[in-house]
């Protein structure tokens, strides 16, 4: 492969935490209190470590197949035919991402900040800006991942903001609500971090001297993504009274809307600005992602059309859904189907390849023992 | 063809640029600087905004007022609407004062409109009004700035003093909403010339006012709560009974600890709290003098002790008979007591638990004269 389209560690870091950070940092208290209560962050750093297991899996299944993109390895594992009938399975799962993400920003951007604008509109800016960054090589888009992610500092920034309000004794007593109500809350989470699995896809991208750096950064990301999602849901969780949080599904954004600085008067637009960009880089991943796995199926097609296609197509499906319960409902759908291609389908596909691999190696072990 | 392509695409985001269905001109809407709520004795609300009006108007006042009465907020605020020219917008509200009959219902229901609406000033200050809110926005002083200002620097000032917290529509959400903590709101009056005055702290048992007290038990109340201003000043009496003349010191607090425990007695079930209030303070008005001798000290530091201990006990008992857990006693019971809490009525067990205050003052200094 050209050296020149390979990206650095560094650069695989900031990748990963933009994918991640995105449209699910805004509800990520509420869902998981709904679920485990004041003890919802127990949940986003159990979470954290369940992803370091399914990131150590994915590792591992990638380094077998280290010098090929995962979608190109997928036949090779399990099959010309499911491996092809796998690729377009991943092609819908990330177009359904990119809906859920296109849907959920219009959604709260109408409820938020514009009532009049019409949703076309604020989804065609989206998707336009994504469109063309996506069109790019992957070295591109990530520099462009690089530059943006010094906006998280603000985001941080923000947070600190509401420490002079806080009060610890709502997040007590710790543990109340039992192992069931954090496990749940684990799942909640898990869903507004399940971007962590985009390494795997571009593995033979990055350019590193041994492929085991390539775990080790994909474990400074889920730390770093981990913390901020434990402490932003931590101060959150610490600001609302559990009564009230139970009202309020974006709490990130209503905590801030009660500060006023002397020069920003409202933090929350401030903020909501700043993303806005975390939002963009999400849905270039996915969308980046979803023309890599359809390049594979359809051959010979460049993958600059392909990311026009599904952009198109993307954008018209997320026109669709209005009503708040729809929306509801499809993205817990999508969140399954999420755990099932991150957790089950690496899992299974792992434990195919030991098989297949290991006929392969006993054999020839076999022949090389002298013994025998 | 690729030019063309560039063109139309330039052109394009140019239109698609511009649209702002969501831009706000200013020469369209109202600001609503202050606003007041009041309950009238028909169940209907009554809503009354300020706003400030242009110089280019020449308007010998330089605020308008404008009153509406419907059966939910949002009714009397569309009812306002139909008596402005423009559409008022309460995005940059600073007060927002409640009437008496109002708070002793209900401080949710009212609110409800600020906590949903986007755009609402979820910042701005908050205070019950003794009265008809309306009065007090109506107001016209002399010689002040415009009764919003007025009303926002005074509370302001008063939070520096620990008069009153500092909180706004937002902050008092949890607290309204925790079962095991009740807020304290600024308390206003009007003196009979028609000057509005801070007259100390409205209690509030759930979202329900339910009694008040003064400044000066207020300033204690904050202190209790653990909370210190800027500049808290605090005087009292340190002459005895059986002494002719009466003397008062007054002292700038330096410091302040404090210290809540809550035990439960599991044999009887009962739960008791100690609040213990260390504070270090500077004597700034002795005019007796004589503070550079020991004993002086050291009995000046005991009196005030017990006459600030004799106060807090007699502010619990204000604060137990209006149900309101300003100290959140309650959280502390749920945070560590997790089964007394789950086991008993909160609203029942608070009026009728010990709590034992325990002040402590130290003179650290007292000015540039003995």
């Amino acid at each position: 492969m050209n050296d020149n389209l390979l990206i650095s560690k560094s650069q695989l870091f900031f990748f990963i935490i933009q994918s991640q950070i995105g449209i699910g940092v805004l509800s990520l208290a509420f869902s998981v209190f709904q679920e485990a209560e004041w003890d919802g962050w127990l949940g986003v750093f159990t979470g954290g470590l369940a992803i370091q297991v399914a990131i150590c899996l994915m590792y591992l299944l990638a380094v077998r197949y280290g010098d090929k993109m995962f979608f190109n390895a997928l036949p090779l594992i399990i099959g010309k035919i499911p491996g092809h009938v796998l690729n377009l399975v991943y092609t819908l799962y990330f177009s359904s991402i990119c809906i859920l993400i296109l849907v959920l920003y219009k959604h709260i951007i109408i409820r938020w900040l514009f009532p009049q604008t019409p949703g076309w509109v604020l989804n065609f800016l989206l998707v336009f800006a994504a469109w063309y960054l996506t069109r790019e090589k992957l070295h591109i888009i990530v520099r462009f991942y690089v530059f943006v992610s010094s906006l998280l500092i603000l985001v941080i920034g923000v947070l600190f903001f509401a420490i002079p309000y806080i009060n610890p004794l709502y997040i007590l007593p710790i543990g109340h609500h039992g192992f069931g109500a954090v496990g749940k809350a684990v799942l909640a989470s898990m869903q507004a971090m399940l971007g962590f699995g985009v390494f795997m896809y571009i593995f033979p991208y990055v350019k590193v001297n041994k492929k085991k750096e390539i775990l080790l950064t994909a474990t400074y990301a889920n730390i770093f993504t981990t913390c901020l999602y434990g402490f932003t849901v931590l101060i959150t969780l610490m600001f609302f009274s559990p009564p009230e949080i139970a009202l309020i599904p974006q709490p990130l954004l209503y905590m801030l809307k009660t500060f006023n600085t002397p020069i920003v008067d409202r933090l929350d637009i401030i903020f909501m600005a700043i993303w806005i960009v975390s939002v963009t880089t999400s849905l270039m991943t996915y969308m980046y992602l979803a023309s890599l796995s359809t390049t594979q199926l359809i051959k010979g097609v460049p993958r600059k059309k392909l990311v026009t296609v599904i952009a198109i197509a993307v954008y018209f499906i997320s026109l669709g859904p209005k009503n708040r319960l729809t929306i509801d409902k499809y993205a817990e759908g999508v969140d399954t189907f999420g755990l099932i291609m991150v957790f089950g389908i690496p899992l299974l596909l792992y434990l195919v390849s030991l098989i297949r691999q290991r006929g392969k190696n006993g054999a020839e072990d076999h022949e090389k023992s002298p013994s025998v | 063809m690729k030019r063309a392509l560039q063109f139309s695409l330039i052109c394009l985001c140019i239109i698609l640029l511009t649209g702002c269905w969501d831009s706000r001109q200013l020469r369209d809407i109202t600001i609503a600087k202050s606003a007041g709520l009041d309950l009238l004795e028909d169940g209907k609300y009554q809503s009354t905004i300020s706003s400030p009006v242009p110089k280019r108007y020449e308007a010998q006042e330089r605020s308008q007022v404008v009153q509406g009465i419907g059966h939910t907020v949002r009714e009397a605020r569309m009812a306002l609407d139909n008596k402005v020219a423009e559409r008022i917008d309460t995005s940059k509200l600073r007060v927002l004062i409640l009437g008496k009959s109002l708070a002793e219902d209900s401080v949710y229901n009212p609110l409800d409109i600020m906590y949903r609406d986007p755009r609402s000033s979820l910042g701005a200050k908050i205070a019950i009004f003794d009265g008809q809110a309306a009065d007090l926005i109506e107001t016209k002083l002399q010689d002040k700035p415009r009764t919003s200002e007025f009303v926002a620097d005074l509370l302001t000032t008063a939070e520096h003093n620990s008069l009153v917290e500092y909180l706004n529509v937002q902050l008092i959400c949890p607290i309204m909403f925790d079962p095991g903590q009740d807020m304290v709101l600024p308390y206003m009056s009007m003196d009979i010339n028609n000057n509005p005055y801070l007259n100390g702290n409205a209690l509030f048992n759930g979202e329900k006012m339910t009694g008040s007290i003064s400044p000066e038990d207020s300033v204690l109340l904050f202190l209790l709560k653990g909370e210190k201003g800027g500049s808290t000043y605090l005087t009292e009496k340190v002459s005895e009974k059986h002494e002719e003349e009466e003397e008062f010191i007054t002292v700038l607090l330096k410091e302040s600890t404090r210290n809540l425990k809550v035990d439960v007695n599991q044999a009887t079930n009962e739960i008791s709290a100690t609040v213990d209030l260390t504070l270090q303070v500077e004597a700034i008005e002795y005019p007796p003098d004589e503070l550079h001798e020991r004993e002086k000290v050291v009995q000046l530091n005991d009196r005030l002790s017990r006459a600030l201990t004799a106060e807090a006990e007699q502010l619990f008992t204000t604060l137990q008979e209006a149900n309101c857990d300003a100290l959140g006693i309650g959280r502390h019971t749920i945070a560590f007591h997790n089964s007394f809490w789950r086991n008993n009525d909160w609203l029942k067990v608070y009026p009728e638990m010990t709590i034992t205050p325990n002040v402590t003052v130290e003179i650290l200094a007292h000015g540039i004269i003995n």
